[in-house]
């Protein structure tokens, strides 16, 4: 997996000295949210700016990881990079270069893959390279390539995400990013069975496996036709005793979101055994991209109104 | 009789040298740590210097107090 990513020649940094940086820069990334929420996004930004910013983090932390840190996390790395390659195909099908150009300046993403994306003419070049390059290294490419054809980006960005996460659950893993990875297939999987429900669409393939969930359950849960029958696993997802009224299919993302959120905080506080910091690096990570996500609907959303605001972002 | 006495000596050297040796390499794990994450908070928080020069050389006193346990075993009577 870490060959996907680049190579950095430096050896990194002890974890003690990593750790305490990180602390550092929570805090002031929790301050800055705040900034944000009392002020508004004062800079004129976009979908790529904020995703620069998040990647210039993350390619801050990678620089500072050891090279054992560095391949522990890999796999999380990865799966977060799959959004940029997702966002350099969509510039690039609307031919945006400069765009493509930004995201690709800070990505983790191997020479070859960054290659692939920057120097092929359109969408389907792009991707018939990267299946070339990575190889079969990148899981979930050959099925988001056929879906690709029959779906555009959209089937795309759905069959990487879902290949890449059920081949790497399957993987070995360090025991707090398995958890992890399996939480998130089933945040993905409550969210695909409410959509099915809601929209009376029937297509158990669309599960993601790998997760706590047995795809059995979701199966016999989804052939019940029962609106409400996402409820359930919701609940048993956020250990929660009742949902807070999940009116869209945004709000239900976010309490699912913010559940993991909060069971991140608790890892990355010191509440479980974390002697090498696993669980904080992981925590950190997930705050830079909850950060992203708020900047986005704050982005997108800023003229809904507080109360909508509320709903859509992350706590 | 004499035999006795040295194994006496010998002893007692070797408490000493115990005494020093452990504490020596608890005080380099400890500051190496506390070195290592002194520097971290450095540099996202420079203000913190007088701080962590004050952190580090805490542990010190472990091994000063090893060594004085060492005197007094092989000083003592």
């Amino acid at each position: 997996m870490i060959n996907l990513l680049r190579y950095i020649d430096s050896p990194g940094f002890p974890s003690d000295y990593l750790i305490t940086r990180i602390k550092g820069r929570r805090a002031a990334l929790m301050a800055s949210w705040k900034t944000v929420r009392a002020n508004g996004l004062t800079a004129l930004t976009s979908d790529e700016g904020i995703w620069q910013a998040l990647l210039n983090e993350l390619e801050w932390l990678y620089g500072q990881m050891n090279r054992a840190l560095r391949e522990c996390f890999a796999p999380v790395f990865v799966m977060l990079e799959l959004k940029t390659i997702v966002l350099c195909l969509r510039n690039k099908e609307a031919d945006r270069a400069t765009e493509i150009h930004m995201l690709l300046t800070h990505t983790l993403l191997a020479d070859s893959v960054r290659q692939a994306l920057r120097d092929q003419p359109d969408v389907h070049s792009s991707i018939t390279t990267l299946m070339e390059t990575t190889a079969g290294a990148l899981p979930g490419l050959g099925e988001a390539a056929s879906a690709y054809a029959g779906h555009g980006l959209r089937g795309f960005e759905d069959g990487l995400m879902r290949g890449y996460l059920a081949h790497t659950v399957t993987t070995k893993l360090h025991p707090l990013i398995n958890n992890f990875l399996r939480a998130f297939v089933d945040l993905r999987n409550v969210m695909i069975l409410y959509k099915q429900l809601r929209w009376g669409v029937e297509d158990p393939g669309a599960f993601i496996e790998g997760g706590m969930f047995r795809l059995s359950r979701l199966v016999k849960l989804l052939a019940s036709k029962e609106p409400n029958a996402w409820e359930e696993l919701a609940k048993e997802a956020t250990a929660l005793k009742s949902l807070p009224a999940a009116a869209s299919e945004g709000a239900l993302e976010t309490v699912l979101l913010t559940s993991l959120t909060g069971r991140l905080r608790q890892i990355g506080r010191g509440n479980h055994k974390d002697n090498d910091g696993v669980g904080l690096i992981l925590d950190y990570i997930w705050r830079i991209y909850v950060h992203a996500r708020n900047l986005a609907v704050l982005y997108h959303a800023a003229d809904l109104g507080e109360g909508t605001l509320e709903r859509e972002l992350i706590a | 009789m004499q035999t006795v006495m040295n194994l006496d000596k010998v002893l007692l050297a070797f408490a000493a040298a115990l005494s020093i040796g452990i504490s020596a390499i608890a005080t380099a794990w400890v500051q190496s740590r506390i070195g290592a994450s002194g520097a971290g908070a450095l540099a996202e928080k420079p203000e913190l210097t007088a701080t962590i020069i004050i952190m580090l050389a805490i542990p010190e006193t472990i091994v000063i107090l090893g060594f004085v346990i060492a005197a007094m075993i092989l000083l003592g009577k």
